[in-house]
């Protein structure tokens, strides 16, 4: 079993368009696996000794003056909408009282409701629906009112 | 068995390090569940990657189960790795790992279970023939417990069930302590272990803490590498282990090691383990204590006169490789000493002492192992174990590596928190410990001799 140039080229841009930033492709028993690293790679393994490898985090400045954000309070798989095909629980621009749920974390099957903590409107929404979340990992910017 | 490429640690401090090196030398990558104490520490920059897993608190982050497979699924890791402490003896937690499909890097949660309990594991070491202390099964009452003493007789050393690390461990000598010692150990086995379930069981005065490092492919196939003596302790904690064990006829040092290997076949064992004994030196006869189903944190005196990586058998275990050597390829040579550093203050009775490490300069030398999690300027914070580093020094016989050690100390400066080094340099000044004639209340003694002398 050997490669050619194209099928190379053809796995690479397969790693390309998917949003997954690892892909395996098992055919006649040889298996290849390409991991994308740099920007956008958030869940993939980087090369031991990087540094700086932290989650998929938000840096302070990201959230715009005058907002609050709402954090993780557990680490889990967040869901953006309350069940598969309805639409999400808040959207950018979406005003929210106090006590409203902004989304899901899910731990092994357990769910904790994540909620504003505070009334205003949602200035940004961080992350994508039904990646993992951080403890701590800014999930929301909300701008009080 | 798949083979494992990717391992969540699921640990801290310098056992995370110990376990992301072995990772990254058989090309395995690795993946950090931390708290959010420990983002900015050493195994947080080493590991390909780090999921902040919950507070500093570990109730709330190290010992969540369901979070901790959580993380390793959504890292696509085959394996977990738990180090010692925490949910590493957890057998419920083996379970939810093998149940999600995850790799428990231990043994079988079976396994975990029948050995966990010591009133099980000393049923089954009474199978396997190994000689046990005398004492009794569950003991219900302190009126009960006097009962037994009639037959098992003074002293006796009450134990909780479900115990370790010293916690629910009391000497009796007479009824008045037996029963005072029945309260205070039934508290404290009730707060540690969530169960109170106590036995009694003879105790030896001057015995030593024997143990026999066992390794078991999970087909069958167990070898052991040898013993470590790991006598000098305060409050039942090891304070300073070595290999091979000194001043022990090498007939009772067999008798040791083929009853480990025994209980280990007997119980199918899987993963690195530890089969303790007690040794009463002036009768020659051995005891067995119990089983520890991890990695402990001594491994490191073993790997030193074997030349085996004990964590990188673990993780080929693991991934269906079996073990790298038979037991006619086990070869010992020389003498490994293990010191542990802690951040505590041997002047004020031991207490924690945690801060920022101001000054860190280790000895250096071919005969020096230092693993550690350590370095100038981090942060010990005060939510965790005490344990800063663990000093291996190596020498081609006890004497030599006795030296050696001294050596090390005298050379190792730590400033910014009290540590327990001048406590370690004065134990190893001691002419009992050069002749062998220490035991596990040795250092305990030597304490009180000396109080308020150390500073």
């Amino acid at each position: 079993m050997h490669f050619s140039d194209e099928d190379v080229a053809r796995i690479l841009k397969l790693v390309d368009e998917t949003t997954r930033d690892e892909i395996e492709v098992e055919w006649n028993g040889v298996v290849v696996r390409a991991t994308r690293t740099g920007k956008g790679a958030v869940a993939s393994a980087s090369p031991p000794g990087g540094g700086e490898n932290r989650g998929p985090e938000v840096p302070k400045s990201a959230i715009a003056q005058g907002c609050v954000a709402v954090t993780a309070p557990v680490m889990g798989t967040i869901y953006l909408k309350p069940e598969p095909g309805k639409p999400p629980f808040v959207s950018q621009g979406s005003l929210v009282a106090h006590d409203d749920t902004l989304c899901l974390i899910e731990v092994m099957k357990v769910f904790t409701a994540v909620k504003a903590g505070q009334g205003g409107v949602v200035e940004k929404i961080f992350v994508e629906d039904g990646r993992l979340v951080e403890f701590g990992q800014p999930v929301f910017a909300i701008r009080p009112q | 068995m798949k083979p494992v490429r990717r391992v969540l640690v699921a640990n801290r401090g310098e056992i995370a390090v110990r376990v992301i090196s072995a990772c990254h030398k058989l090309g395995i990558e690795s993946v950090l569940a931390a708290s959010e104490a420990d983002l900015d520490a050493l195994p947080a920059r080493l590991a390909g990657r780090v999921i902040c897993i919950g507070p500093a608190a570990a109730a709330q982050s190290y010992l969540l189960a369901p979070t901790i497979v959580h993380a390793a699924l959504s890292a696509h890791c085959d394996a977990i790795h738990p180090g010692y402490g925490f949910l590493s003896e957890n057998a419920v937690f083996a379970e939810l790992c093998e149940k999600n499909g995850v790799t428990f890097i231990g043994p079988r949660p079976q396994t975990m279970h029948n050995l966990g309990d010591k009133l099980r594991a000393r049923a089954l070491a009474k199978q396997c023939g190994i000689p046990l202390l005398p004492g009794s099964s569950r003991v219900e009452s302190a009126v009960q417990a006097e009962d037994l003493v009639r037959d098992i007789g003074y002293p006796v050393l009450l134990k909780a069930s479900a115990g370790g690390g010293g916690r629910g461990m009391k000497v009796a000598t007479d009824a008045i302590s037996l029963r005072s010692g029945f309260e205070t150990a039934t508290a404290e086995a009730l707060a540690s272990f969530g169960d109170g379930t106590l036995f009694l069981e003879r105790f030896v005065p001057r015995a030593r803490h024997v143990e026999v490092q066992i390794l078991g492919d999970g087909e069958g196939g167990i070898i052991h590498l040898g013993e470590r003596d790991c006598s000098v302790q305060r409050r039942y904690q090891k304070v300073i282990e070595e290999a091979p064990a000194p001043a022990l006829a090498a007939e009772l040092v067999q008798k040791i090691r083929d009853a480990a290997v025994r209980l280990a076949n007997a119980a199918g064992y899987r993963s690195a383990g530890t089969v303790e004994f007690l040794v009463d030196p002036e009768t020659a006869r051995y005891y067995f204590l119990e089983v520890n189903t991890r990695i402990q944190v001594e491994h490191p005196v073993t790997e030193m006169v074997t030349g085996i990586d004990i964590v990188g058998e673990q993780l080929r275990i693991a991934s269906g490789t079996g073990l790298s050597q038979r037991q006619d390829g086990v070869r010992f040579s020389g003498h490994a000493i293990e010191m542990r550093i802690n951040a505590e203050s041997p002047a004020h009775g031991f207490r924690p002492s945690p801060g920022r490490i101001a000054a860190w300069r280790p000895p250096v030398g071919s005969h020096i192992r230092l693993d550690t999690h350590c370095h100038e300027g981090y942060l010990v914070p005060p939510y965790y174990d005490s344990l800063l580093a663990k000093l291996i020094v190596t020498g081609c016989d006890r004497p030599t590596a006795i030296e050696n050690a001294r050596q090390a100390l005298a050379n190792f400066v730590i400033e910014g928190v009290q540590t327990t080094l001048p406590f370690l340099e004065r134990v190893l000044a001691e002419a009992a410990f050069h002749n062998a004639a220490h035991h596990t209340r040795w250092a305990e003694e030597l304490l009180q001799q000396q109080d308020g002398v150390l500073a």
